[in-house]
Parts: C-alpha cells; sequence; structure tokens
C-alpha cells in the first residue's frame, strides 16, 4: 500500500467507515485512537484462543462475544464480521466447526488492525 | 452532578461508555455485578440510573438484574442494558427481568445520553408524584389527594354511610419544646401508624398538617371513649410518655354537600370544643357547635365594616397605687358595640381575629385611639398617666411594628414612654428570637415593656431572662386558683422580690377581694387592678373618676 497520509482514507483502506466511527467518538481521532490502542492490552483474543484449545466452548462464546462488541465499538468491520462467524456458530453450540481455521482468520484481522492503528497514528501525530 | 452506576465487565468499552456520559454526569464504575452491588449498598440513594451490560463474569447481567429488582432500596433505579443489536431474545429478556430500557452497541452517544436523560427524568417525575399523594413523614395520605380519595369513595359509595374523625395532640408545640423535635417527629409518625392500622380497610387516614390527622372510615357503631383510649393507650406505652392527649372529633357524613375539607373543619372544631377536658377523647359535631361557628362567620364578616364604623370602643381601667391611693396608671381593653349581637367580649372575637390576621388591624386602631385619648387629656390638664395596649403575637411577626408605633405616637405629638406595651407570654412562645429583637428595639425607641400574665403560663422565666422588661404584670388568677388555694406565701414573697432586685414595677390584676388586696399590701406589692378597685370604663366614665380624683387631692 502506499502512502496514505489522509486519516480519512486510511479508514476506508482498512475498511473501517470513517463519519460513523468518528461520529462515536464526537469526532476525536484522538479520542478514536486511544481507545483503538486499548484494544491491544484487552486480552480477549488471547482468553479466546486458550478457551478453544480446551474446547472450553462456553468460556469461547464469552470472549468471542466481548471481542464482537469491541470491534463493533471501534467500527472494525471486517474484524467485527470475522467475530460474528464464531460467536453464532459457537450459540449454536457446533462443536465440529473448525474453530482453529476461524481463529486464523480473526487473528489476521488483529493484525490488520495492529497495522491501521500504526499508520493512524502517525498520521495523527503529523498533523 | 447526577450520579451513574455503569457495570462493564470490559475495560474498552467501560471507558468508551465513561467518556460519553462524563461529560453530563458522574460516573461509577463496576467491573461486575458483584462490585455494582457493593457501590450500591455504600450509596443507592444517589444513583439516578445503572447501564448494565448483559454479558459479564463472574455474575452475569441477569442475576444482578434480578438482584436489583428484588431489592427494595434499590428496585426504583431505572437500569438500561447494554446489548448487541443482533439478537432480539437478549432485550426481550433483559425488559422481562426489570430492565427499563436498552442500547445497542455500538454505542451510539447521542443515543445513549438521550435515553439516560430521558429516563432520569421520568424517574424524578414518578418520584414527585409521590410525593404530591404521600405524606412524607408518616407515609398517610396528604391533604389534598385525602380529600380527593374521599371524595372518591363517597361518590362511588351511595349506599354506605361514612364519618369523618380528626384528631390532634394537645399542646403537641409544647411537646415539640421539651423533647425535641425528633421526638416529636416519631410520635407523629407512632400515632399515624396506629391510625392506619385501625382505619385499616374500613378508610383512609392523612395527615391534614402538623398534629393533626383526618380519617374517613365506615360508621360502625356509635363510638364511645374507650376507643379512642385505645389508641392513646398504645400510644402512650411504645413513648413511655403519661400525659400525651389527644383530642378526637367526629363529623357523621349526612350532607353530601358538604365539601370533605369542611367536614376536617367542622370535626377539628368538635376536637376542639373539648380541649382541657379531662376524660373526654372525643366530640361529635352537633348544632350548638354550629351556632359558634355561626357566630364566627358573623364576627368575620362584620369585622372590617365594625372598624370602619368605630364599633370598637376602647375601654379603661385604671390601676391604682396601695400606698397612695391614687391612679397610677391604665390599661386599655377593646369592646364590640355590635349593632345586632350587643356587646361582645373580646373573648368571643379575639381569638377569631388572631386566627384570621385582623387583630393587627384592631391593635392598631386601639393604639391610635388610645394615643388620641392622651393627647386630649394633656391638653385638658390632666395627669400624664400612662396607658397599656396589647400587642399581640401577630404583631411582632410584622417588621414594620417599631416604625407604625412610632408614626402613631409621633402624629399625636406624645413621647413613647407614655404607651406601654404588653407582650403576653403566647407572643414569645415559638418565636423568641423575632420577638426579643422586636422587644429591644421598642425598648430603645422609648417604649416600656409589660409582661402580662406572668406565672400562668410555662415559659415565663425563660421569657423574664430573655426580653427588656419594665412591668410585671401578675395575674391574681395565678396567686389564687380555681380550686380557692391561695398560692404558697414563699412563692408569692419570692416574685415580689424578684421583681424588686430585677427593678421591675410589679402590677397585680384581678383583683377581686379585699383579702387579695391585704395579702398584697403585706407582702409589699405597690400596684393593683382589678374589679375590687374599678371595672373596666368607657372613656367618659374614666374621666369623670379622673376628675374627682383631682378635685380631692
Amino acid at each position: 500500500m502506499g502512502e496514505i497520509r489522509d486519516t480519512r482514507a486510511l479508514c476506508e483502506a482498512y475498511g473501517v467507515n470513517y463519519d460513523e466511527t468518528m461520529e462515536r467518538f464526537m469526532g476525536k481521532e484522538k479520542s478514536y485512537l486511544k481507545f483503538l490502542g486499548m484494544l491491544f492490552d484487552d486480552g480477549s483474543l488471547d482468553s479466546l484462543k486458550t478457551a478453544l484449545d480446551k474446547n472450553d466452548f462456553e468460556g469461547a462464546f464469552h470472549f468471542a462475544h466481548t471481542l464482537k462488541g469491541l470491534s463493533s465499538n471501534l467500527g472494525l468491520v471486517r474484524m467485527y464480521e470475522q467475530t460474528v462467524v464464531i460467536v453464532e456458530s459457537l450459540r449454536t453450540k457446533d462443536t465440529k466447526a473448525d474453530y482453529q481455521a476461524m481463529y486464523n482468520v480473526l487473528l489476521q484481522q488483529f493484525e490488520k488492525v495492529k497495522e491501521f492503528y500504526a499508520k493512524m497514528q502517525e498520521c495523527v501525530n503529523e498533523q | 452532578m447526577r450520579k451513574v452506576l455503569l457495570v462493564e465487565d470490559n475495560l474498552i468499552n467501560r471507558k468508551m461508555l465513561h467518556d460519553i456520559l462524563s461529560d453530563d454526569y458522574d460516573v461509577m464504575e463496576a467491573q461486575n455485578g458483584q462490585q455494582a452491588l457493593d457501590i450500591l449498598a455504600q450509596c443507592a440513594e444517589e444513583i439516578s440510573i445503572i447501564l448494565l451490560d448483559i454479558v459479564m463474569p463472574i455474575m452475569d447481567g441477569y442475576t444482578f438484574l434480578s438482584i436489583v429488582k428484588n431489592t427494595a432500596q434499590y428496585s426504583s433505579i431505572p437500569i438500561i442494558v447494554t446489548t448487541h443489536n443482533d439478537h432480539e431474545s437478549d432485550e426481550v429478556l433483559a425488559l422481562e427481568r426489570g430492565a427499563t430500557d436498552f442500547v445497542t452497541k455500538p454505542y451510539k452517544a447521542n443515543v445513549i445520553l438521550h435515553r439516560v436523560a430521558s429516563l432520569i427524568k421520568l424517574r424524578e417525575t414518578a418520584a414527585m408524584v409521590n410525593l404530591y399523594q404521600y405524606d412524607r413523614l408518616t407515609g398517610l395520605y396528604t391533604t389534598e389527594y385525602f380529600y380527593q380519595q374521599a371524595r372518591n369513595i363517597l361518590t362511588g359509595n351511595p349506599d354506605k354511610t361514612y364519618d369523618i374523625a380528626c384528631c390532634n395532640i394537645e399542646k403537641f408545640k409544647l411537646l415539640n419544646d421539651v423533647f425535641g423535635i425528633p421526638a416529636g417527629d416519631a410520635l407523629i409518625r407512632a400515632l399515624a401508624q396506629i391510625i392506619s392500622e385501625s382505619v385499616d380497610k374500613r378508610g383512609i387516614a392523612c395527615r391534614l398538617w402538623a398534629d393533626q390527622f383526618a380519617c374517613m372510615v365506615e360508621r360502625r357503631s356509635k363510638y364511645s371513649n374507650e376507643d379512642f383510649e385505645r389508641i392513646l393507650d398504645i400510644l402512650k406505652s411504645k413513648f413511655n410518655l403519661q400525659n400525651v392527649v389527644i383530642k378526637w372529633g367526629i363529623c357523621p357524613v349526612d350532607a353530601q354537600d358538604l365539601s370533605v375539607e369542611k367536614m376536617c373543619d367542622r370535626a377539628m372544631l368538635a376536637a376542639k370544643s373539648i380541649y382541657g377536658q379531662y376524660g373526654k377523647h372525643f366530640a361529635v359535631y352537633d348544632d350548638l357547635m354550629r351556632g359558634q361557628m355561626l357566630q364566627e362567620q358573623a364576627i368575620t364578616d362584620g369585622m372590617q365594616e365594625a372598624l370602619n364604623e368605630k364599633q370598637f370602643e376602647v375601654f379603661l381601667q385604671p390601676q391604682f397605687s396601695i400606698s397612695q391611693n391614687t391612679i397610677s396608671g391604665i390599661e386599655a381593653l377593646v369592646r364590640w358595640k355590635h349593632p345586632e349581637m350587643g356587646f361582645l367580649s373580646p373573648a368571643a372575637f379575639i381569638p377569631v381575629f388572631e386566627k384570621n390576621g385582623f387583630i393587627t388591624k384592631l391593635d392598631e386602631y386601639v393604639w391610635d385611639r388610645v394615643c388620641e385619648m392622651m393627647r386630649g387629656w394633656d391638653e385638658k390638664g390632666y395627669p400624664k398617666l400612662p396607658v397599656s395596649v396589647n400587642v399581640s403575637r401577630a404583631d411582632v411577626y410584622n417588621a414594620d411594628l417599631p416604625d407604625t408605633l412610632a408614626q402613631i405616637i409621633k402624629s399625636h405629638a406624645l413621647t413613647p414612654d407614655r404607651l406601654h406595651l404588653e407582650v403576653t407570654e403566647s407572643a414569645y412562645i415559638g418565636n423568641s428570637e423575632n420577638i426579643i429583637s422586636i422587644i429591644e428595639k421598642l425598648r430603645s425607641m422609648g417604649f416600656p415593656i409589660e409582661m402580662d400574665d406572668f406565672g400562668s403560663g410555662y415559659s415565663s422565666l425563660n421569657m423574664l431572662n430573655d426580653l427588656p422588661i419594665d412591668v410585671l404584670k401578675l395575674d391574681m388568677r395565678f396567686v389564687q386558683n380555681k380550686t380557692g388555694k391561695p398560692i404558697r406565701h414563699e412563692i408569692l414573697q419570692f416574685i415580689i422580690d424578684l421583681a424588686k432586685k430585677m427593678k421591675l414595677k410589679l402590677i397585680a390584676e384581678g383583683v377581686e377581694t379585699k383579702e387579695q388586696l391585704e395579702r398584697l399590701r403585706v407582702i409589699g406589692c405597690e400596684y393593683v387592678q382589678g374589679y375590687y378597685f374599678a371595672k373596666p370604663m368607657s372613656q367618659h366614665e374614666f374621666e369623670a373618676l379622673l376628675e374627682r380624683e383631682m378635685a380631692n387631692v
């Protein structure tokens, strides 16, 4: 991806709806980034992995659900959609589904969000 | 700022919500249901609303919701549940379990703020309705609500008969003064409880105001003293108070065209009619009282006109010096020469005027008339005798009193020392700070102050201590009470000595017999007033008396 200096364009590139999302943070990009940053300290993703490894489906549901809420609040649509996949599957108590595969996709999305975050930081700091 | 309790386990969500709310509210955070309960235990009363995440560890949201709704102190706090918008069953379940509303993630700041504000407002308005319907101290109905409910019951049950019963605690003010207001409140609450239980399903009850209660009950049988004595006994035993006295008045609901309020008035009138009557706990309103009420109405209707047409006459009763056998002063008393009802004594109209506030106009009129008389006497060359006039409780509440009196004195070209101001204990009680400053002001302006009915009330010594006084008026009823037993010599002597030590002029009033006079002479009381010497008389008669005395000198 080429250098993008505009926060709006950056959001566009990562599938984040700029207007809708910023509205939730009263239009303050710095506020948004503060909360976005907190995502990386949040242990839900790791806890999800642990739960899935142990076949603790109830626990997994809880953590997936949390991630769903967080990604939704932070406007991270692509990550959100992946959490929905996991949540719905767990809700139906489908024990046969390939949760590892689902998790991996989610992990990928999570990494992308990290990237997004770093770039947003740069952008905002330069302004 | 109002407080909001946020119950959300996820840090980011919690912080986001906190951010949204913190400009307008004081946000308290809990990470789970248990923490939230701990916070509620500390300050539930201050929390206006709870935002609850329904999916939480440790204690899940539904459990918390359940607990809160079933705990009396918390159950009225509105709860907004935060959910995802894709699963309707969550929301429905939450609402069924008692949530007031829900907001979905992702959080939309303005929606959340709007919902929160509107729920808080709703709750506070509902709370106000409660305040309007129920008296805060006792939990009984408020007066207005009682009137409404009573009317509804009467209209809805035309075949049933009811009675209105009102009661009031005799000398409640005194109880408050002696035992303190919290104790007085506790007494009222207890009485309310007992009344409520006695009335039970047969009727409704309310607190009219202060220590007065009203209830409406289905008529069962004739009332007896024992019925009401029972209530009193329960109250007495609860408080270990032997001398609480409660008087009840009953007004049977017969004529449907009387307002509930008027019927309560009549019941209270009946209660008041047995004040001071030992052993009588209740009275039923009847025509005798109706007669009194009619007279009171006539008095009220005619009073302004009476003032305008000078139907009020100032009578004068002279005071004498025992040793010198001369008139030493005068007390002014008011009589009403009513065109239809004839001569009315103050006992008939003064209480009415005190109730409706007309007394201040009457008092001003009397002061003015008295000053007018004194100016006339000065011009005729009579001795400059002081005249005592009454200052009522209502007068003391008027901040203009000193100015009014100053104005009257000035307009008749007199000096303040000529007009003695008589203050009774009833003006002092419950009014001390106010009266002290007014009396001090009046005295500093040169008006001598007289304390009336010394010893016949409860606060005489207090009053004597607090107010700057020049003259003590000792009522002979105190000196010789109803049973005819003369007051102990030592006590009387004490009062005389007290007056001397405080350099107060002492006047014994109500002296009716030679024996009383002799007693007073022996113990050294100098001034007297009473029927034994002279009855209150008209200005004309008084001037004749004065001239006779002047001729004899």
